[in-house]
């Protein structure tokens, strides 16, 4: 997978958030929730892979994974179930390799998303 | 309670990832459910106890207690042993899916959740959920119907010879309280001994001729006491591997079979006794005469009344009666069970078998007897048992027994000939003494219409006064005038002619028509007595039978009071008399009514002096002004010593105790030229008239 892939956002599994109520609140709260996670927890992940602690790595990669999942980044699930698998297994060095790529495609897809909260709120 | 397609249902999202609350609880809202969130399985937990959901959305992965704890403890709690529980988790080994069904989750949805599948599955597990909740209220309605009825459902698998049955068929039949089949024998094994080959072969016909069976069993001895269960096993029209699973249901109809055996019992039991009652007589009688006619034997059939039973009503009242009656009842079952007594002939099975008729008469029945003297030798013992004092409370009573005998085919060949025959001997036994029984003879037929159409007839002359009133004046012997008079019924039928007192009066009694007619006796003499002292006749004694019954009536002697009063008629112009025979029924209620009488003024004779068996006893215990001495002595007294003798002695001692003596039956000069010579007080009899009309009696009294 090349490094941009690791920022996609499958626009379907948005699409169905916002059928959900059909006005799209419920896609947009889901994506500023996703937002605020990724932002507060990936610094967590780092923290935790630095420390060698491979609980508080696994739970909150697993955490993360969800809220990725949640709206459709698929690249960054892979990442985050990668590192949580990685964590179980006390593979530090795979750990590291990952959290450098999430490193670099979470701030990608934060900036995705919060474009399209910000394109919703100007339709609006 | 049943569900209501219309109540807001509520669902329980426990997730700690906002994100995938967040669509969740959209997607209930969309169909129609309200959501509560939780973001831990502590929190779910708490939410669930103060309000239970119908449906669960639940993360595995989760701070705290995880999911599959979560689960395990939502299962747990009586409202979420049923409910749907949906488990969303991103872990997809199988070890993660094995662990979420075995701590009973409904289903499993992998994250990233798809939505619109999501939406779909919900939807489906709420109709489950609905459906599940109702088969269980089925079900439990079920298990409550069964368990009021105790009547338990089953599948009996002959692929496997296993039966699976419901909670109150396994409690039925003792089974475990597992569920798990259990194998036929387990069921058969609870069948009683007795009844288990004919269970079994009923079973196996079901199973190979596909077809249904019922059948009552009982339960092993051992397991209980005297339960009845009726099974009924039908084939199941689908097939299971080319055999039929056969359905099936058993009820315990224990207290049903009590119920038609108590019903059975009134029917054909007499409640008060437990003997058999007359439905069951005919019945049995019937039976007992086709065998013997099928078996060319004889058979007997008793005819029973008890003597003196009234006595015990009037003294102690009904139930003491009751109880008198269950005592007799007892002892006639008890002496006609065989014993060594007639054991050849009845070969061990019962002598007799017992029926109450209704009152004091009873019957038994004999099917084994060889001859007529069998039926006597049984009679002579009824008669033994039933005499023996009876305890009633705190009392000792006594009553007798007339036995009428009839045998078959002899004295009839059918139920009712036999019955009449029976009943007639009884009759004729009564009037012998007490305590007596009577064969049946062909003249007791006639004798018994005899009585039915004097019966008829009187049914019809009493009421109306037809019967009149002859008067046979008694003599003074040391005068020769008229003192007295004694009042004497005379009944002239136009259909029978005149019918003599000694057969009509005794009919009179038995049919209760005596009470009438003394009573008209009463007054008709009360008012010729009043009407001859009103013509100027030299005062005269009127002398009035009383019956048996009117001796232990309480209200005689208030009666003549009134009716003496009525005519203005001193008591002591009435003389009452009475016969020894009459005495002996009721010693003590007698002496209470001659007491009264007594005090009332009347003077009391004691009729037919002479032929009881304890004249002088009568004589000295009871408060007798007058005897009238039996026609028997006067006619012996001038035939041989002996008998002049004996009359002599009689008016001795009549004289001896100041009696008056009143020689009956007196017919010839010489018989009254003797009385003369003993001193004897008064005559009456044909030497110097029969009983007259009145008016031809005002003839003697000197032409009134």
């Amino acid at each position: 997978m090349r490094t941009e892939d690791f920022s996609a956002i499958d626009m379907s599994v948005l699409e169905t958030l916002h059928d959900l109520d059909n006005t799209g609140t419920i896609r947009d709260q889901v994506i500023a929730v996703v937002i605020d996670d990724l932002a507060t927890h990936f610094n967590e992940l780092r923290e935790a892979a630095d420390k060698g602690n491979d609980e508080s790595v696994r739970t909150t990669a697993h955490g993360l994974k969800s809220s990725a999942g949640s709206v459709g980044a698929s690249g960054l699930y892979q990442l985050l179930g990668d590192a949580e698998h990685a964590a179980v297994e006390g593979d530090s060095a795979t750990v590291r390799a990952r959290i450098d790529l999430l490193g670099v495609a979470i701030p990608v897809v934060i900036a995705s998303l919060r474009a399209m909260l910000e394109a919703d709120t100007g339709r609006a | 309670m049943s569900i209501c397609p219309s109540q807001q249902r509520r669902a329980l999202v426990v997730d700690d990832d906002q994100a995938t609350r967040l669509p969740a609880v959209g997607i209930l809202k969309k169909l129609g459910v309200e959501a509560t969130e939780a973001r831990s399985g502590e929190h779910a937990l708490q939410l669930f106890a103060e309000h239970p959901a119908q449906l669960v959305l639940l993360d595995v992965e989760m701070p705290g207690i995880n999911g599959f704890e979560t689960c395990k403890a939502l299962r747990s709690h009586p409202s979420g042993a049923h409910i749907p529980i949906v488990m969303m988790t991103s872990y997809d080994d199988v070890d993660s899916v094995k662990r979420a069904f075995e701590v009973g989750a409904t289903d499993f949805v992998m994250k990233p959740i798809n939505w619109i599948i999501l939406e779909q599955r919900i939807g489906y597990v709420l109709r489950a959920g609905d459906n599940a909740r109702l088969l269980l209220e089925k079900s439990a309605g079920l298990d409550l119907a069964q368990q009021i009825a105790s009547l338990g459902s089953f599948v009996w698998n002959t692929d496997t010879g296993t039966v699976s049955g419901s909670a109150e068929f396994r409690k039925l039949y003792s089974l475990s309280e597992n569920a798990s089949p259990v194998p036929i024998a387990d069921l058969l094994d609870r069948v009683h001994e007795d009844d288990r080959t004919q269970v079994e072969a009923a079973l196996t016909r079901a199973a190979q001729c596909i077809t249904p069976i019922s059948l009552d069993h009982r339960l092993s001895r051992d397991r209980t006491t005297e339960r009845t269960y009726r099974l009924e096993v039908r084939p199941r029209s689908t097939l299971h591997g080319g055999s039929p699973l056969l359905d099936g249901i058993s009820q315990d109809i224990s207290r049903q079979r009590q119920a038609e055996e108590k019903i059975r019992r009134l029917a054909f039991h007499d409640s008060l006794t437990g003997v058999g009652n007359l439905a069951s007589f005919h019945d049995k009688l019937k039976d007992t005469l086709e065998r013997a006619r099928r078996g060319s034997s004889i058979a007997g059939l008793m005819f029973l009344d008890l003597d003196r039973f009234k006595r015990i009503n009037d003294t102690y009242g009904h139930r003491a009666g009751d109880l008198a009656l269950q005592q007799v009842a007892h002892r006639l079952q008890r002496a006609t069970r065989s014993s060594d007594f007639l054991a050849r002939a009845s070969e061990g099975k019962p002598l007799g078998d017992v029926s109450r008729m209704g009152g004091d008469e009873f019957t038994v029945i004999l099917p084994t007897i060889r001859n007529g003297g069998d039926a006597q030798l049984i009679a002579k013992r009824l008669i033994a048992e039933i005499g023996r004092p009876i305890d009633i409370e705190a009392a000792k009573v006594q009553v007798g027994v007339s036995i009428g005998i009839a045998i078959f085919p002899n004295d009839g060949v059918d139920t009712d000939t036999l019955l009449r025959a029976a009943d007639a001997a009884m009759y004729h036994a009564k009037d012998v003494s007490s305590d007596a029984f009577r064969y049946y003879d062909d003249s007791m037929n006639s004798d018994a219409a005899e009585r039915m159409r004097i019966e008829s007839r009187l049914r019809v002359a009493i009421p109306k006064g037809a019967i009149e009133i002859h008067y046979q004046p008694i003599l003074s012997l040391r005068t020769g005038s008229i003192t007295g008079v004694e009042a004497l019924a005379r009944w002239f039928d136009d259909e029978l002619g005149f019918v003599a007192p000694g057969r009509f009066i005794p009919v009179a009694e038995e049919c209760g028509l005596i009470d009438l007619l003394s009573e008209q006796v009463l007054q008709k003499s009360c008012s010729a007595l009043a009407h001859w002292d009103s013509l100027g006749v030299d005062p005269l004694t009127m002398s009035i039978n009383l019956s048996p019954r009117q001796l232990v009536d309480r209200d005689l002697a208030p009666r003549i009071e009134k009716a003496l009063a009525e005519h203005r008629l001193a008591p002591d112009r009435l003389q009452l008399e009475i016969t020894e025979s009459a005495i002996v029924r009721d010693e003590k209620a007698v002496k209470r009514t001659l007491a009264s009488l007594r005090e009332l003024g009347v003077h009391i004779a004691l009729d037919d002096f002479g032929t009881g068996y304890s004249s002088l006893i009568h004589l000295k215990e009871l408060p007798v002004d007058v005897i009238k001495i039996d026609r028997s002595f006067v006619s012996s007294a001038t035939e041989d010593a002996n008998g002049a003798a004996l009359t002599r002695a009689v008016v001795a001692m009549g004289k001896a105790l100041g009696l008056q003596t009143i020689a009956e039956g007196v017919e010839t000069e010489a018989q009254r030229d003797f009385l003369v010579d003993c001193a004897c007080d008064s005559e009456q009899g044909f030497r110097f008239s029969p009983a007259v009309p009145a008016d031809q009696l005002l003839e003697f009294l000197g032409g009134f």
